[in-house]
């Protein structure tokens, strides 16, 4: 049961990826809307949006927290710094889609659509980076515990993943708010060919990783296969997008951001927090919580992800689709 | 400044901001549940869309503070983890799942049915719509209720034994029904009806004191003063019981808070108990708490005084004559957001300088953090909530004063114009000749191209 709980938590982070890399790759595309009305249908895409999507990220931190004690705490005391650039990342993010148009001024508005990209990008990059310290394995403190320092940070494979992560969200970005446009629609267009042209890059930078992932993580195979299956995916994306069918094109659009979690529970198991010496290590028995909290989240968190996973469908239901039902 | 004193400044810096915008979305989203359900039952369809126009005003302002509040709230969820890892390696069992449970009942729940509510106004039938302002009202107060069990456990812990250095719960039915959370829940709902009450009285005051929107914003000023009244009387009640039952179970803190007759006494048990060492909370606490019992008891009076306002009026419509005392819900909300920080100060500075009361202190629940980090961590999070703290007030105080017609924020996208419901099953628009005559140039949403 200890593995249902990590794998719970896991299947938490990667909705959250997929979910927000649409938002994030909205939001950097912002500067390159070419007008005002391009930008204000950009951010209408997501609007609706965003806030349940993020959420997937507060839940997986609650379930790690509840589940999962001691991994939340030594992943937040290994991952500290990265963790509060995020953070503050995300709240700027969110402050300008909600403020973008609460009051008139274009200054107020560039201010925003400076903000939106800034932060999206630093969001995407920043997930890049840190899930790839898990994949590679962090080091180790001088206090023997988990330590992803900045060499890890900006250690090469990092900031292929990091890339990777930005890249893969502008695609979705855009093939989400072009999808359903009419053919002769300019922005729409534009959004096609941005999707188009980042396909190629997606699936280079996915083979480089793969190359480079195999070479410098413990778990070359696994490491190898996954990003190998995940340029596959994003090829096989571009040609159902060409085929006219947008809505599988996204879901094959995800396999970049899904492939970094995978890669993750593939090179380590059950060991939840891994060092690249071994010490500091944190097994999945060690961080599992008593099985009587166990059992009250089993009660109360479990018919509660069902009643939010209706709801998810239902409000992707009504706003993902491209235009609101006639009133 | 060192280490714990960074991270005790980070958490009261970031706890205050939240708590602060997350009593004012409590108080608001109840008061809209209700109006919803006033205009959902509502059988002219005139009435009934002037009424749900009231639900969109009030609801905008809602929707605007809310942002803050999840804002903030990730802060929280994320500085325990960051700061205060020694609580988890201590105590994860105890505090994790009612942490969990929080995110995933109330947070994650909570959020899908806002976004599904505040977009929804044209789009879900109006049945549906309602029950979803209803279902954002139960998780929020379910979330509130689950941090005040954390909170309730850290105050008086129950419910659970210590084997290897890690505590293990041994009675969930102890940790649900503490003392020490339910008081505070108690208190904590009557706080946030007279904060609601006090925001509705002062907005509505505000422009019935320039005689603009007199129809509709005279039954919320009504309305506002009332609940702030029962409010201010709820509050007061429950923080009496809870101040008795500290007697028992924090008598430090009750030493402190009550003002020095027994504090020697309550030193010397806490030596006998814990040990050498001062196991005092800071003195001054008790101003903080006397300032929140005063503004409270002066609240039970002044809170109906508007209500005068209405008296002797000639009509919905017509000019109020006794203005002056609508000057007062401003000056009183104001008093409120003071007593309510007072009182968060009282409960968690009265706790010092325990994290969990006789079971773990602040120091030793400290993460290994740097000062540099720790310093940064502080720096990064004050700088940034504080900022859009400042922003998000500026831009409510701005939605309030612009009034019922000037959209959210000119965003069209949230509670869009027109007929509710997905055909326009909510009847026609209001009546629109009670409208101002310049409505179109305090539009803020003039200039926005709207035909995507």
């Amino acid at each position: 049961m200890d593995v249902f709980w990590y794998a719970l938590v896991g299947l938490l982070l990667a909705g959250y990826l997929v979910l927000e890399s649409v938002d994030f790759g909205v939001g950097m595309l912002i500067p390159f809307a070419g007008s005002e009305a391009a930008r204000v249908r950009l951010r209408r895409t997501v609007v609706p949006l965003f806030l349940v999507n993020e959420v997937w990220l507060v839940a997986f931190g609650g379930l790690m927290f509840g589940a999962l004690p001691l991994m939340e705490g030594e992943l937040l005391h290994a991952q500290r710094l990265p963790v509060v650039v995020l953070l503050c990342a995300w709240f700027l993010r969110d402050a300008a889609l909600w403020f973008r148009h609460a009051t008139p001024g274009p200054a107020w508005r560039r201010t925003w659509d400076t903000v939106l990209p800034a932060a999206s990008a630093v969001l995407a990059a920043g997930w890049g980076a840190v899930l790839a310290t898990l994949v590679r394995g962090m080091s180790t403190g001088a206090d023997g515990r988990a330590d992803a320092t900045a060499g890890d940070v900006f250690h090469p494979f990092s900031l292929l993943c990091a890339a990777l992560v930005v890249v893969a969200a502008v695609r979705q970005g855009a093939l989400f708010a072009g999808r359903g446009l009419p053919d002769g629609d300019a922005p729409g267009a534009r959004l096609g060919r941005t999707a188009a042209v980042l396909t190629p890059v997606l699936a280079g930078l996915l083979l480089v990783t793969a190359g480079v992932g195999a070479a410098v993580t413990g778990s070359p195979a696994a490491v190898g296969a996954v990003t190998a299956l995940a340029a596959v995916c994003v090829v096989a994306s571009h040609l159902v997008r060409r085929a006219g069918r947008p809505v599988p094109a996204l879901l094959l659009g995800t396999a970049p951001l899904l492939a970094l979690p995978v890669m993750v529970a593939l090179a380590h198991g059950t060991t939840v927090l891994a060092t690249r010496s071994g010490e500091g290590d944190l097994p999945l028995s060690r961080a599992i919580a008593d099985s009587s909290s166990l059992a009250l989240l089993s009660v109360t968190a479990l018919p509660a992800l069902v009643a939010v996973a209706l709801g998810q469908v239902w409000i992707w239901r009504e706003f993902g689709r491209t235009a609101p039902r006639p009133a | 400044m060192n280490v714990v004193d960074l991270a005790r400044l980070q958490f009261a810096v970031t706890a205050t901001l939240h708590f602060l915008f997350v009593a004012v979305t409590l108080g608001l989203v109840t008061v809209v549940a209700l109006m919803q359900t006033r205009a959902a039952r509502t059988g002219d369809p005139g009435l009934r869309a002037e009424r749900m126009r009231r639900v969109r005003f009030w609801g905008g302002l809602y929707v605007v503070n809310y942002a803050l509040g999840i804002v903030s709230g990730l802060v929280q969820e994320f500085q325990f983890g960051l700061n205060w890892s020694g609580l988890s390696h201590v105590l994860g069992n105890v505090i994790g799942a009612p942490l969990a449970i929080e995110t995933i009942v109330a947070f994650f729940l909570e959020s899908t049915f806002l976004g599904l509510w505040a977009f929804g106004f044209k789009r879900i039938r109006p049945r549906l719509h309602l029950a979803l302002i209803w279902g954002v009202t139960l998780t929020a107060y379910a979330s509130t209720f689950w941090i005040m069990v954390v909170n309730g456990f850290m105050q008086e812990p129950v419910g659970h034994a210590e084997r290897g250095g890690v505590a293990r719960v041994t009675d969930w039915g102890a940790i649900l029904t503490n003392g020490a959370t339910w008081y505070a829940v108690l208190h904590i709902a009557g706080a946030v009806a007279l904060l609601a009450g006090l925001i509705l009285a002062a907005v509505s005051a505000h422009h019935l004191r320039r005689d603009r929107d007199i129809a509709f914003f005279r039954p919320t000023l009504r309305q506002g003063s009332v609940l702030a009244g029962l409010g201010a009387v709820a509050v007061v009640s429950a923080g009496f019981v809870s101040l008795d039952a500290l007697k028992g179970t924090q008598p430090q803190k009750y030493a402190v808070l009550m003002g020095g007759e027994d504090l020697e006494g309550a030193r010397a048990a806490a030596r006998a108990a814990y040990g050498p060492g001062d196991w005092m909370p800071p003195a001054w606490v008790g101003h903080a708490s006397l300032a929140m019992l005063l503004i409270g008891l002066v609240m039970t009076v002044l809170a109906w005084l508007p209500l005068l306002a209405l008296r002797g009026g000639t009509g919905p419509a017509a000019p109020l004559t006794r203005k002056r005392v609508l000057r007062l819900p401003a000056v009183l909300l104001f008093l409120g957001f003071a007593a309510l920080v007072c009182g968060w100060l009282s409960r968690e500075v009265g706790r010092q300088p325990w994290m969990v009361t006789g079971e773990l202190t602040v120091r030793d629940a400290i993460g290994d953090v740097s000062a540099a980090g720790m310093a940064f961590s502080f720096a990064a999070f004050t700088l940034v909530l504080g900022l859009l703290a400042l922003v998000d007030w500026t831009l409510m105080v701005r939605y309030a004063r612009l009034g019922p017609d000037a959209g959210l924020l000119g965003d069209t996208d949230l509670f869009p114009d027109g007929p509710d419901g997905p055909d326009g099953s909510g009847g026609p628009e209001g009546p629109g000749d009670d409208r101002p005559a310049d409505g179109g140039s305090r539009n803020p949403a003039a200039g926005v191209p709207v035909s995507y």
